[in-house]
């Protein structure tokens, strides 16, 4: 009996310490893995929010000064070009279509379709804060900044990682520079402020709501304020979106765009 | 209390098809359930016209309801269409007016795709004076002029995602012949290229108007730029015309934008008097008559000008602009400044207006002045 408690003490205790040493292992572990690197991070954010194919139908609400427009759009986009359609009364059967750095539009009352300016790319997207280069920018961020750890800090109660990214020397960009809170746990970005190359802060964006869709969390609410002038903003919401979408081979041609 | 009667008189032609798009677009949603429904939407405006010339102030007052039924997108037909109802109680000939803008049918014979019916036809490229465009006429440089919108048979055939061969045919009123264009369009090198033909027949002594022209679009650098060659030809006129542009913008810190655009247009052969626009109009035959004299047209002259167009937005909802047109022969101007107020998503103030800047035998001189004030809601 005397034996068959010793027994017992020996192996509780071996259980005890198998378990503390199980997790110290563990939490080491842990605290390895999440050793990442600025491209690490960006480059996981990516995968998130990084689009191959996908169809969307979201809506743009633009504020200035108690004025509100609303803008509807529907578009399809793969890894260099995007098509879109704006759905609301004012913009009905407007679309564009870009391919690479170029910039097609559709005026649906006269039907003409007008290659447009490249220097009309920076102009803000049907009157908003979103420029056109800025929604269809589909390069990876890495490929255009390079960026660094600066910091890690809560917002709205999510731990985040806090980079910032500075463009690379050749790249058409439409910030110099960029400030990205990203959640550490679903990489994902939290917020994001874009800076000129004089230091000015140009954009501030949030994001006020992400879901999870076929397994990757995504923005679907964000609002955009131009920090240049006073009570404006656009807020972009993603109602619907459907990744790796079977997209049409004439999808991204002008015969489509007509 | 009696009641002024106003007299109303409909296109009757119009009032049919409409009546038909009617029944059509209930054929194709019974016989093609959809999940989408129909759809109609549309704009209404209300537009008041005051206009000064030979010392008389006019002001006038119009509405207008554009009218378009939004069908299925997987519906069996492509029905487009987009009518126009126009009450004008300053009209002479009918106060109320219903005509389409749209009223075509789209279809994909194999590689080709087919249009059917009335449609705008037009071949933009940027510029604020295009003399290649398929109708010409100086009603047609209104970007929405009716003279754009003729009934047609359009067959697109795409050779790659930015290079098709277009071929129209459409109608001409007084003419038993169809006017017909063949254009070519690609992409080269970032620049949007294009060809094309255009015949118009005519019955008078002027002869078929035989159109070349060619048009090219691309950026140098920060700066938009853009060309168009033309030549016109019938029994009594050979003009060579060209024209080159280019466009800027420069978008402030705070947000807002200043747009500038500016083009030279020349055309070379014109042996006629002329005043405004109606240059463009070649097929007047009092205007190739051999009688018609002009000691400042004994030789061959060369039609130049100088558009300029700037447009500054205000804010996201309100923007400013000016539009030019100088006459280098006589320095007379057009000025054309322009206002608009969006209230809300669609509620719009538009505000325009002409003023000509010039003596009464100048070609773009005169004192008419108008402004007009469109105040149009779209649904």
């Amino acid at each position: 009996m005397l034996k068959n408690s010793k027994n017992n003490w020996q192996l509780k205790t071996f259980s005890v310490l198998a378990l503390v040493y199980f997790l110290i292992f563990t939490a080491a572990f842990s605290a390895l893995a999440e050793e990442l690197t600025a491209d690490q991070i960006i480059n996981r954010r990516d995968e998130n929010e990084y689009i191959i194919t996908a169809y969307s139908e979201s809506e743009m609400i633009i504020k200035n000064s108690g004025r509100t427009q609303t803008k509807e759009m529907r578009s399809w986009q793969d890894e260099e070009n995007a098509l879109a359609e704006f759905t609301n009364p004012r913009d009905r059967g407007t679309r564009f279509l870009k391919r690479g750095d170029d910039l097609w539009m559709f005026f649906p009352q006269a039907e003409d379709l007008v290659k447009i300016s490249g220097h009309m790319l920076e102009q803000g997207m049907m009157g908003s804060d979103f420029s056109y280069q800025d929604m269809l920018e589909s390069d990876k961020l890495t490929d255009l900044y390079d960026f660094k750890i600066i910091g890690e800090e809560e917002y709205e109660g999510r731990p985040a990682y806090k980079l910032e990214g500075v463009k690379v020397p050749g790249k058409e960009v439409s910030y110099y520079r960029r400030v990205i809170w990203i959640d550490q746990e679903r990489f994902v970005g939290l917020k994001e402020d874009l800076y000129a190359e004089s230091g000015r802060l140009l954009k501030e964006v949030n994001v006020l709501e992400v879901k999870e869709i076929d397994s990757r969390w995504y923005p679907t609410h964000v609002i955009m304020e131009n920090k240049l002038r006073q009570n404006t903003s656009t807020e972009f919401i993603v109602k619907e979106i459907e990744f790796n979408a079977e997209i049409d081979e004439d999808m991204f041609t002008l015969e489509r765009l007509r | 209390m009696e009641f002024e009667k106003i007299e109303i008189k409909i296109n009757r032609s119009a009032a049919i098809i409409l009546g038909s798009v009617l029944i059509l677009a209930a054929a194709i949603l019974i016989s093609s359930p959809s999940a989408e429904a129909i759809d109609i939407g549309g704009k209404a405006s209300f537009i008041n016209y005051l206009t000064y010339s030979d010392s008389e102030f006019e002001n006038d007052f119009a509405s207008e309801v554009e009218l378009e039924l939004f069908l299925p997108s997987d519906s069996a037909v492509s029905l487009e269409n987009r009518a126009v109802i126009t009450i004008d109680e300053s009209s002479e000939e009918e106060k109320v007016d219903l005509w389409f803008k749209k009223l075509y049918l789209r279809q994909k014979i194999g590689e080709i795709t087919a249009k059917f019916g009335r449609q705008p036809i037009s071949w933009s490229y940027g510029a604020l004076i295009n003399p290649v465009d398929y109708s010409l006429g100086a009603e047609n440089l209104d970007q929405e002029g009716r003279a754009k919108f003729v009934d047609a048979v359009e067959l697109y055939y795409p050779v790659n995602w930015g290079t098709g061969v277009t071929f129209i045919t459409s109608d001409l009123e007084g003419e038993s012949d169809n006017k017909w264009a063949l254009r070519g369009r690609t992409t080269l090198r970032g620049y949007d290229l294009s060809a094309s033909y255009v015949k118009t027949p005519s019955s008078t002594k002027n002869g078929d108007l035989d159109r070349f022209g060619m048009t090219a679009k691309g950026d140098l650098g920060p700066v938009g730029l853009y060309g168009a060659f033309g030549l016109w030809e019938n029994n009594t006129i050979d003009y060579d015309i060209y024209q080159i542009g280019a466009d800027y913008s420069y978008n402030f810190l705070s947000g807002s934008q200043l747009y500038l655009q500016g083009e030279y247009l020349a055309i070379k052969g014109v042996e006629r008097e002329f005043s405004g626009f109606d240059f463009l109009d070649v097929d007047q035959e009092e205007n190739n008559s051999e009688n018609d004299t002009n000691d400042s047209f004994n030789e061959s002259s060369k039609l130049e000008f100088i558009n300029t167009n700037l447009s500054y937005d205000i804010d996201d909802f309100s923007a400013v602009g000016l539009m030019t047109v100088t006459y280098l022969g006589d320095g007379s101007t057009l000025f054309i400044p322009n206002y608009s107020y969006l209230f809300s998503s669609n509620l719009l103030l538009e505000v325009r207006g002409s003023l000509a800047a010039g003596s009464e035998d100048e070609v773009l001189g005169g004192d008419a002045k108008a402004l007009e004030l469109s105040l149009s809601y779209t649904f």
